[in-house]
């Protein structure tokens, strides 16, 4: 395999992903965690971009690092004031339960890699260079010719679920 | 390029989802009363129920959206038991809110959204449309679970059940990632095409696991049923007949079109572990619901136990099993939406009558809810001449026939425990007298007309079995 520019980027984002992760897994405070995810959510940003994905690359940037990343440090933030509690993990962490969860991780990790190894369309794979065109404009045109149309609407509704039941949960009771 | 759209294929979803957005505009009057919400909500589901049952007389099929969506005889008859069990709620809901004023318009407006999204489900022909409309259901539910914010009980079913309804999500979620991975496409016809037997990639095996995790959560199988015992006891109680009801029912209809259209090839690894599992959620169901004091949670573990009763079907896994689970779906919808109204029923001045020893004495004093229960209960036990007999008795006969023996030993052994704590209530009711004189407020009439409905349901399923077993083993896919 020849070492390029490219491939040296793509292997500083997979070891940024795969180390952020690690430490989000192992660090103790809560807010060291979340700040170690967003690393983790931007190389796994980065490697959709590496995948010619830029609208999914987009949307990760938008919604897990400004969107859920923030409303876990919001979550952090508020219940540690309210509640005076400390935002450190220092309960202890049982031996069975790290037994139980490694054994879960390892498997899966067994079967991804398994599922790599055994689908030869992947290994045959060569970067030919060819650029893809951008996806959004294809992704807007699937949504609104009829193929994932369904889909579109149902989503509308569900949001409309969320607003009514954020507002309802959010206020204080009024009765009739 | 324009889309062609066959309006009349979607007419049921479309006059519920007509309905809800004339339910949320009318909800913003003030003017007006808003117990007509409710019978707005009930002649909307009424309209629908009508027109599906039009079209599944007709026999209407077709698909819509590019495959996605598909209108059988089998989605027909889940949207009936859907209606059916909407309508039956919210008869029994309204004299329920009003009594202490609670907000109506977001009641009924989330309970038709989450009907809508059974609906959905049941005709869901593609993986990402049943996921949709299992989360517009869920969220709807969770929502309803925590409607009473003053009742702490209430708020913690709430959460208890977003949490754990998130996690399920989850692994359904996952478990399509996978089956995408494996088969290529998330359509369910397709998906039956790309898994040719030689071809049992363990990504598909575990994408199917990850599926019945999460439908196990979702219609409360043994071993993930932990949330709802809680959530039904927590939840306002028209509300815990709505989650037992229809949710399940379209957890089921997604269960069903999943692993029999489209992993027909895996149903040797799917049905050892479906026959498990039901053996394992009758005999857990049952046996907990024995020990319960509150009748809240006995009915909780008791429709853990009927889902076990409903996993039968799947496990026989033939024609029969299906038309079968289906009859058992609809029939056990009916009587549990009833048994949770008969303890609506049961008001006194202080509150509801939740303990099972609230019930001593009743047989006489309040011969009208006496005989309500003892109806609902009987038939939850299958005793004929009830609908829950006539259940049981197809449920059973289908595992027969595909060779599952000791599966209806287990399922038999079962029923028996269970008419254990069914009928220890009627007896409470006839042969014990209250420790104290409890002074019951008057029957609300439009909670009778629902359990007269639900009762005449129950007594006309169990004496004419053909009259919903045919259309049952006419909606077979």
């Amino acid at each position: 395999m020849e070492f390029t520019l490219k491939t040296f980027i793509f292997y500083g984002f997979a070891l940024m992903t795969v180390a952020s992760a690690l430490i989000v897994v192992t660090v103790r405070n809560i807010v060291h965690a979340a700040f170690s995810l967003m690393v983790t959510l931007f190389g796994v940003a980065g490697l959709y971009v590496f995948l010619q994905a830029d609208f999914l690359a987009a949307t990760q940037v938008i919604v897990y690092v400004g969107g859920i990343l923030v409303l876990i440090l919001f979550g952090v933030m508020m219940t540690s004031e309210r509640f005076d509690m400390p935002i450190q993990v220092k309960g202890h962490i049982e031996r069975g339960q790290l037994f139980l969860g490694g054994v879960i991780a390892l498997a899966l990790l067994m079967l991804l890699l398994t599922v790599i190894a055994n689908t030869p369309a992947w290994k045959n794979l060569t970067d030919d260079g060819t650029e893809l065109p951008p996806t959004t404009a294809r992704i807007g045109e699937l949504i609104l010719n009829g193929q994932f149309l369904l889909p579109f609407e149902v989503v509308s509704v569900l949001l409309l679920v969320a607003l009514i039941g954020a507002a309802l949960i959010s206020r204080k009771e009024v009765r009739d | 390029m324009p889309i062609e759209i066959n309006w009349q294929l979607l007419m049921p979803e479309l006059i519920i989802t007509l309905t809800l957005l004339i339910v949320l505009v009318f909800d913003l009057f003030d003017s007006i009363s808003k117990a007509i919400l409710g019978w707005m909500t009930i002649v909307g589901a009424g309209i629908a129920l009508w027109v599906s049952i039009q079209m599944h007389q007709a026999g209407t099929v077709g698909t819509q959206f590019n495959d996605m969506f598909k209108v059988d005889n089998f989605s027909l008859f889940f949207n009936i038991i859907f209606l059916v069990s909407t309508i039956l709620v919210a008869l029994i809901s309204m004299s329920y809110l009003s009594r202490d004023d609670r907000k109506q318009g977001p009641y009924y407006l989330l309970i038709l959204l989450a009907t809508l999204g059974m609906m959905l489900m049941a005709a869901g022909n593609e993986l990402i449309i049943v996921f949709l409309g299992l989360e517009l259901m869920s969220l709807s539910l969770y929502v309803l679970a925590g409607y009473f914010r003053d009742n702490p009980a209430s708020s913690e079913a709430g959460m208890k059940y977003l949490l754990l309804g998130a996690f399920a999500s989850a692994f359904f979620l996952y478990g399509i990632a996978l089956i995408y991975g494996g088969a290529g496409t998330t359509n369910v016809p397709a998906i039956a095409e790309a898994i040719t037997a030689p071809n049992k990639s363990p990504l598909l095996l575990a994408g199917m696991f990850l599926l019945i995790v999460g439908f196990g959560f979702k219609v409360a199988i043994v071993p993930f049923h932990q949330w709802a015992p809680d959530v039904y006891e927590g939840a306002p109680t028209t509300i815990a007949a709505f989650i037992s009801a229809g949710p399940k029912a379209a957890g089921f209809a997604a269960f069903l079109r999943i692993f029999m259209e489209a992993l027909p090839s895996l149903q040797v690894e799917w049905s050892s572990v479906v026959i498990v599992l039901a053996m394992l959620t009758m005999t857990v169901g049952n046996v907990i619901a024995i020990a319960q004091t509150s009748i809240k949670r006995m009915l909780a573990y008791s429709s853990i136990a009927h889902a076990g009763y409903v996993l039968i079907g799947l496990a026989a896994a033939n024609n029969d099993g299906i038309s079968s689970a289906m009859l058992y779906l609809l029939v056990y919808c009916v009587m549990n939406i009833g048994a949770f109204g008969a303890v609506i029923l049961a008001k006194t001045e202080d509150g509801e009558s939740l303990m099972i020893s609230d019930y001593a004495g009743l047989g006489l004093r309040k011969p009208l809810l006496a005989m309500f229960m003892t109806i609902m209960l009987l038939s939850l036990a299958g005793f004929p001449p009830t609908a829950g007999f006539v259940g049981k008795f197809y449920v059973f006969k289908s595992a027969v026939q595909a060779g599952h023996i000791w599966l209806v030993i287990v399922g038999a052994i079962n029923t028996a425990i269970s008419a254990f704590y069914y009928l220890r209530v009627v007896v409470t009711m006839y042969m014990r007298e209250p420790e104290e004189e409890l002074s019951f407020t008057a029957y609300p009439s439009t909670l009778v007309v629902g359990l007269v409905l639900a009762a005449i349901g129950v007594l006309l399923i169990g004496i004419l079995p053909s009259l919903m077993l045919t259309p049952a083993q006419n909606s077979v896919f």
